[in-house]
């Protein structure tokens, strides 16, 4: 074969092969429509593609491809710069941010405002392209009657088409049969690669768009407050470990979204099973008016709750009549 | 032109002042009126065709730049520059530019009522949304400041709102009149009788007399009734934003701390009730800076 005069065409080669091509989109972040586009020359790569495309590129083929690089004048130098751990690192800038906001924001505010600056900031970071991600903070429901966790909630997630943007009203609540369910019993991170396959080592299902997903701990002294989950429209988006180490890294910094007492031992997690999304949907179609009825009757009394609380108050009565729905039906 | 001391120093006369929460607010507030609007330069039914021939855009008081990373993320060939008067907004901004790898896309601290530090007929495209928080008597020079360094030929968008929304809650109304009145004392109102901001009919007018021609203007409408698609995100923003008035409202006299409280949980129960029903209008508002 003829040595490739450009790095355009050396790519070309490479992905000439339909599911390699997936494979390297999928550790670039890209789609596999992109990398056609780059090695025909109608589009050209930013900086952070192109570190991302070398790395995801067989072995054999990364020294080649940054010498042809080195050859382009107008990518070699940006490439080429010390700037390539600027993917895998979390800004100290940022993070410093989170601190301030959590130190001086207002106690009522804590979760909304930290959450929606970080899942905004994860959402740029893991799915620059953009090419399909939703990111969801799922929460531990506080015991109620016998101490122990019975579910979790999808508390606020934002996404990137095909997803919609904001997804806090589309939550559901997950028990032992997800894999966010999973990572919370167990205190560690789990991915699945690509969910279209059988994967029967690991509890999951398939919602709407999503090929991979992966989720991680939220926790704090060793104790649990839920997880980050992650999911990609892409298979085998979370094989680049340096992907799976920034989302550690947002899990950890989404701690402090939560208050102390919200965090819980292992042992208490003891998850139930839910019914689908489309039995919960049904019990969720009066939530709000739920929330309006419990401040009602909560100022009647005189004794005013915040929405928050009135929230909370509404998502345990839910929690409880799905709980009893998925008892019935099993 | 350098940036002078007098313009990176003016005072920021914005009514929610260093709240953790504010960044996250606006963050959430970006994102909701891109989407409620319909688009980035929605006004223009073709943006691609509109910004092909563009190289630079400027974003006023970009906060924390989610307009410009979302224009440069769907036009890659475009350069855009954000400023805005609150650091942190700006770092924040940069941090997001630098995660996503978007180097065409930079922002800094700088004021929009004081003179800019770009050169003459620099920019193609100009935007500037809710710039209604500086100061009212400096509004229209801000306006002939962004002339200056529009290219001949380039537009300047402007988009304003008048009150956070019309609905048919009584303590949201309360609310938001008082939010009205509070700006009003404030001294930072174009209206005569605080009954609104006062400031869309203006801006037409503004971009004339600034040197722009072929000025157009487009309405927009997000209903976030109950049961509407847009209701859950506008009632967070909406909901927080009251929240972080409150010490505004109290400084100025609009109202008391006992009955703030009072109308902002009567106002949550309305928010969360089946039958309430709210509009939040827009009007941009563009013109073509005029070759003469």
């Amino acid at each position: 074969m003829q040595k490739p005069s450009s790095w355009r065409e050396l790519l070309a080669s490479i992905i000439s092969n339909p599911a390699e091509r997936e494979r390297i989109a999928a550790g670039a972040g890209v789609r596999p429509i992109t990398l056609t586009r780059w090695s025909n020359g109608e589009s050209k790569p930013r900086l952070q593609n192109l570190h991302s495309l070398i790395k995801a590129l067989p072995t054999q083929h990364q020294d080649p491809f940054r010498e042809l690089i080195e050859g382009e004048e107008s990518l070699s130098s940006s490439v080429l710069s010390g700037e390539r751990e600027q993917l895998e690192e979390i800004p100290y800038k940022f993070i410093n941010e989170v601190l301030t906001t959590r130190a001086s924001g207002p106690e009522v505010l804590l979760f909304w405002a930290v959450s929606h600056l970080i899942l905004q900031h994860a959402l740029r970071h893991l799915d620059p392209e953009p090419v399909g991600m939703s990111i969801t903070v799922v929460q531990c429901m506080p015991p109620v009657y016998d101490g122990k966790i019975h579910s979790l909630r999808e508390r606020t997630g934002l996404g990137t088409p095909p997803w919609p943007g904001d997804l806090e009203h589309q939550g559901m609540f997950l028990g032992a049969e997800s894999l966010a369910g999973h990572v919370v019993s167990t205190g560690h991170y789990e991915q699945i690669q690509d969910l279209r396959e059988e994967h029967m080592l690991l509890p999951a299902y398939q919602v709407e768009y999503e090929v991979s997903a992966s989720a991680h701990p939220i926790m704090y002294t060793g104790r649990i407050a839920g997880c980050l989950l992650v999911s990609s429209t892409l298979p085998n988006y979370f094989l680049s470990p340096s992907r799976t180490a920034l989302i550690n890294g947002y899990a950890n910094l989404l701690a402090l979204a939560f208050k102390p007492e919200e965090f819980y031992e292992l042992e208490v997690v003891q998850l139930s099973l839910m019914p689908p999304l489309a039995v919960q949907r049904a019990q969720f179609a009066d939530f709000r008016q739920r929330v309006a009825r419990i401040m009602q009757q909560a100022l009647a009394a005189q004794q005013p709750v915040n929405s928050v609380q009135a929230e909370q108050t509404a998502w345990q009565q839910l929690e409880e009549e799905l709980r009893q729905l998925s008892l019935q039906t099993m | 032109m350098a940036t002078t001391p007098e313009s990176s120093k003016q005072e920021n006369t914005y009514f929610i002042q260093d709240s953790g929460a504010e960044l996250a607010r606006v963050i959430e507030l970006e994102r909701v009126l891109t989407r409620g609007m319909g688009g980035l330069l929605p006004e223009h039914p073709d943006p691609s065709a509109l910004v092909a021939s563009f190289h630079r855009v400027l974003d006023v008081a970009c906060g924390p730049g989610g307009w410009s990373l979302d224009l440069v993320q769907a036009y890659p060939h475009l350069q855009v520059e954000g400023f805005d008067i609150d650091q942190r907004m700006i770092d924040y901004a940069n941090s997001q530019a630098r995660v996503a790898g978007l180097d065409n896309a930079s922002f800094r601290v700088m004021n929009a009522a004081g003179p800019l530090d770009y050169p003459n007929n620099y920019f193609d495209l100009v935007n500037a949304r809710w710039l209604a928080v500086i100061p009212t008597d400096v509004y229209e020079r801000a306006v002939r400041e962004l002339a200056r360094i529009t290219r001949p030929g380039g537009i300047i968008r402007l988009t304003e709102n008048e009150q956070y929304s019309i609905s048919n809650g009584p303590a949201f109304e309360r609310l938001s009149g008082m939010f009205l009145q509070a700006v009003k004392r404030a001294g930072n109102t174009h209206s005569p009788d605080g009954r609104s901001t006062g400031l869309t009919p203006l801006l037409g007018r503004f971009l004339r007399n600034a040197g722009c021609q072929n000025i157009q203007m487009k309405p927009f409408v997000i209903d976030w009734s109950a049961g509407a698609a847009e209701h859950e995100p506008v009632y967070r923003v909406l909901s927080v934003f009251i929240q972080l008035l409150q010490p505004f409202l109290i400084k100025v006299g609009v109202t008391t701390k006992e009955e703030f409280e009072r109308l902002y949980n009567e106002a949550e129960i309305e928010m969360h009730s089946d039958d309430f029903r709210a509009l939040w209008y827009f009007l941009t508002v563009w013109g073509t800076k005029s070759n003469a």
